[in-house]
């Protein structure tokens, strides 16, 4: 029963990971380059670099997050997989600046540009991820140590 | 709005305080990513398999594993055999102790052991 509960919350988090990571970017960056009737061109963007990218370090934020997200509570497998998952975000956020999309240069016609850059906001998320970061590697290292603790305590629920 | 200013002010303070220390985190953070991704971008940049047999392989192992250990419980494979081993071991235990503890010839008088001897070495009373 523990494993299909496990595997259910897994399948849940890669479907919610899928959406928000590829499915709706993808979708938004579609309409944006797609949309036709506003005074807005898109001068800088390399539409396919950008949506490789996202999907490509989507599906691996997606893949380490259903290994996460069906392991046991308190788990080092667990513990483990969460940390390359916070890893591979700060790649998948860095892949818009990267691809370009953290720096966008609005033309309006007849009157004249503007540009509005992500990078600022990405670097604080940046800071962000890496207080992430050591909060589990401490995850990792207390759920070593207190491994057969934690295990006596799972197997009494 | 005085409040706000005083937070602001407050708030720009506590960034000042820490820059020296957060500059340099975010360097790091950024020299890494940078140098990653690069490295992606440079060898693993063509097509979307490598990453899409990454997730595939990411999920059929998380589904194996947690079949084999969900964590409830020991493993379904290998705690059927382990349970089968212990319960060998413990009948094959029993049955040696049994077996060892009737064999063993003990003193009449002060319980030490004593063999094929009739005398005990130990308070020298007679076993017959």
């Amino acid at each position: 029963m523990g494993a299909v509960k496990n595997m259910v919350r897994g399948f849940l988090f890669t479907g919610i990971y899928v959406v928000f990571t590829i499915v709706i970017p993808l979708i938004t960056f579609t309409l944006l380059f797609n949309i036709e009737g506003l005074p807005i061109e898109w001068e800088k963007q390399d539409q396919q670099n950008i949506t490789f990218w996202l999907t490509a370090f989507g599906l691996l934020v997606s893949g380490f997050a259903f290994f996460k997200y069906s392991s046991p509570k308190q788990s080092i497998r667990k513990g483990i997989f969460a940390l390359i998952q916070v890893i591979i975000n700060c790649l998948y956020l860095w892949s818009y600046r990267f691809s370009g999309a953290a720096e966008i240069t609005f033309i309006i016609v007849d009157y004249g540009f503007f540009s509005l850059s992500l990078a600022q906001m990405i670097l604080i998320y940046m800071g962000i991820y890496f207080l992430t970061i050591i909060l589990k590697v401490y995850d990792v290292i207390d759920f070593t140590i207190n491994r057969e603790k934690i295990r006596e305590n799972r197997m009494k629920e | 709005m005085d409040f706000l200013e005083v937070l602001a002010e407050i708030v720009g303070s506590i960034l000042i305080f820490l820059k020296p220390l957060v500059v340099p985190i975010g360097q790091w953070m950024v020299d890494w990513i940078t140098t990653t991704t690069q490295f992606f971008k440079e060898n693993l940049g063509a097509s979307l398999t490598f990453y899409i047999v990454i997730c595939a392989i990411l999920v059929v192992s998380g589904i194996v594993i947690n079949i084999l250990w969900p964590g409830d419980r020991p493993g379904s494979i290998f705690s059927k055999g382990v349970e089968k081993i212990e319960e060998y071991e413990d009948k094959i235990g029993v049955s040696e102790d049994e077996d060892i503890v009737d064999e063993i010839k003990r003193c009449k008088d002060c319980g030490n052991p004593v063999g094929d001897s009739e005398i005990c070495p130990l308070c020298g009373a007679r076993q017959i």
